[in-house]
């Protein structure tokens, strides 16, 4: 007979009451989460760290800031992450890439064929290809770029990605029909240009 | 099934997501039937194989073990902060907005306090007017007046900056140390009668005449100094009379 894990809230509860290895189950069993998002839509190790830290220091401080009745307590915990990300990449705005080496967004809101004979990734290795997509998925426009990080790189259903995003899930799926879209033409846009300039890099300078 | 039909399946398609069986097997038809769907699909599968070597390679990446030791701490200090409401965590105070509202508050009344404080002190130390009515009721007698000529019954108007070291703090402004000593006699009557009704007085002014004016008032002026200028303080009744004058030196 294995024993039964306690729940989030129970977990939460506990910690309420001044448990601090409820605390300490609750933030290993979701912060590899909340921190792989973090660092999805900003691309900064840095940033994943701090914005992990934030919504745990948020928890502490305003527990009951958690509504049961709403949700699960990882949609809860993606929401703040979500917050603070924007407000970390609000700053970050300062600093400009010099090279765009995945290409400017056609946002001519068609979706643009893609023919699977032209491969752009055809001569890249497998870790090539996982850094492309990292960068492309970081040039996308904010409101894509998480729907595509929940429903593709943390592998939400569409129901769960509009509980974190409070919106509509129709909403969610248009959102990622277009980041889709987006995220191809990049890619094709990087494999011409990685075939050009394979070590190009993102070179940032103070706006 | 069309194409536009197709676009609404194809991602749930590319994410082995499409739990109808029947509309599984139609969409594929219509792949294998129609190039650019087909070209449509393979396009969203090699973007979910690319979504999920993504996740693969980062799978095991977490936040730091320093993260979670600081929260730890965090976590702990908030506890203990909460078990002991009289410990309040300084920073917590800081960010309230409630805070920085008193602290604005009670800085606006310091200021007004200390405002008032001022202006009542520097109105108060160096007006002649009150003390004149006080010397009225109990005139005070210097023991070694500065005046010769009119030693009788003249006065100090401070006194206790001169002769007497208990003076109270408040009185010392910087202001009123900085005005020298004045000596006046005591006030003479100007109206039949004698004695001035304090309650017959509207003002006290100061005035700066030519010695031979104090004839007027029956003061004996000797013509050599008929012209030298003379500080009187005039008592004027709420008739606009003058009641009283005394000398100032």
């Amino acid at each position: 007979m294995t024993p039964t894990l306690p729940s989030d809230a129970q977990l939460l509860q506990l910690m309420s009451a001044g448990d601090d290895s409820a605390f300490a189950t609750l933030y290993r069993r979701n912060q590899g989460l909340v921190y792989r998002f973090a660092l999805l839509m900003s691309g900064s190790a840095n940033i994943a760290e701090e914005v992990t830290q934030e919504v745990f220091m948020m928890l502490i401080r305003k527990p009951h800031g958690f509504d049961p009745a709403r949700g699960p307590l990882l949609a809860y915990l993606y929401g703040v992450a979500r917050n603070h990300v924007y407000t970390f990449l609000k700053r970050e705005r300062a600093y400009v890439p010099l090279v765009n080496e995945v290409g400017e967004v056609e946002d001519d809101g068609r979706l643009a064929s893609f023919n699977v004979q032209d491969d752009p990734f055809g001569n890249c290795t497998r870790n090539e290809v996982i850094k492309l997509v990292r960068r492309a998925v970081l040039t996308l426009p904010l409101r894509y770029r998480e729907v595509v990080v929940l429903c593709d790189f943390q592998e939400m259903s569409y129901a769960e990605a509009a509980a974190v995003l409070d919106c509509a899930i129709g909403t969610v799926n248009s959102r990622l029909h277009r980041g889709h879209a987006l995220l191809l033409k990049k890619l094709r846009a990087a494999g011409e240009v990685d075939s050009a300039t394979p070590d190009s890099q993102v070179m940032r300078c103070f706006a | 099934m069309n194409c536009n039909e197709f676009e609404l399946l194809v991602l749930a398609l590319a994410r082995e997501d499409l739990m109808d069986a029947g509309s599984r097997e139609l969409s594929l038809a219509h792949a294998d039937s129609c190039p650019a769907c087909s070209a449509r699909l393979s396009s969203e599968r090699f973007l979910m194989a690319s979504a999920r070597a993504v996740v693969a390679e980062i799978a095991e990446e977490e936040a730091p073990p320093q993260v979670e030791a600081a929260l730890l701490a965090a976590f702990r200090e908030h506890t203990l902060a909460k078990a002991s409401p009289a410990v309040i965590p300084l920073r917590n105070n800081l960010h309230s907005s409630w805070f920085w509202k008193s602290a604005a508050v009670a800085a606006v009344i310091l200021v007004l306090i200390s405002t008032v404080a001022v202006f009542w002190l520097y109105s108060s130390s160096p007006n002649p007017g009150n003390r004149e009515l006080t010397g009225l009721d109990t005139p005070v007698l210097l023991p070694e007046p500065v005046m010769p000529a009119i030693k009788p019954g003249s006065e100090s108007v401070n006194p206790p900056d001169v002769t007497s070291p208990q003076v109270s703090s408040r009185h010392r402004s910087p202001r009123r140390k900085s005005v020298p000593a004045e000596v006046v006699t005591q006030f003479y009557p100007l109206v039949e009668g004698g004695d001035i009704d304090s309650e017959q007085v509207s003002q006290v002014v100061r005035v700066e005449l030519p010695a031979s004016a104090l004839s007027a008032a029956g003061v004996l002026v000797g013509p050599d100094v008929s012209t030298v200028p003379v500080k009187a303080d005039v008592v004027l009744g709420y008739d606009g009379l003058a009641r009283a004058i005394r000398f100032v030196r």
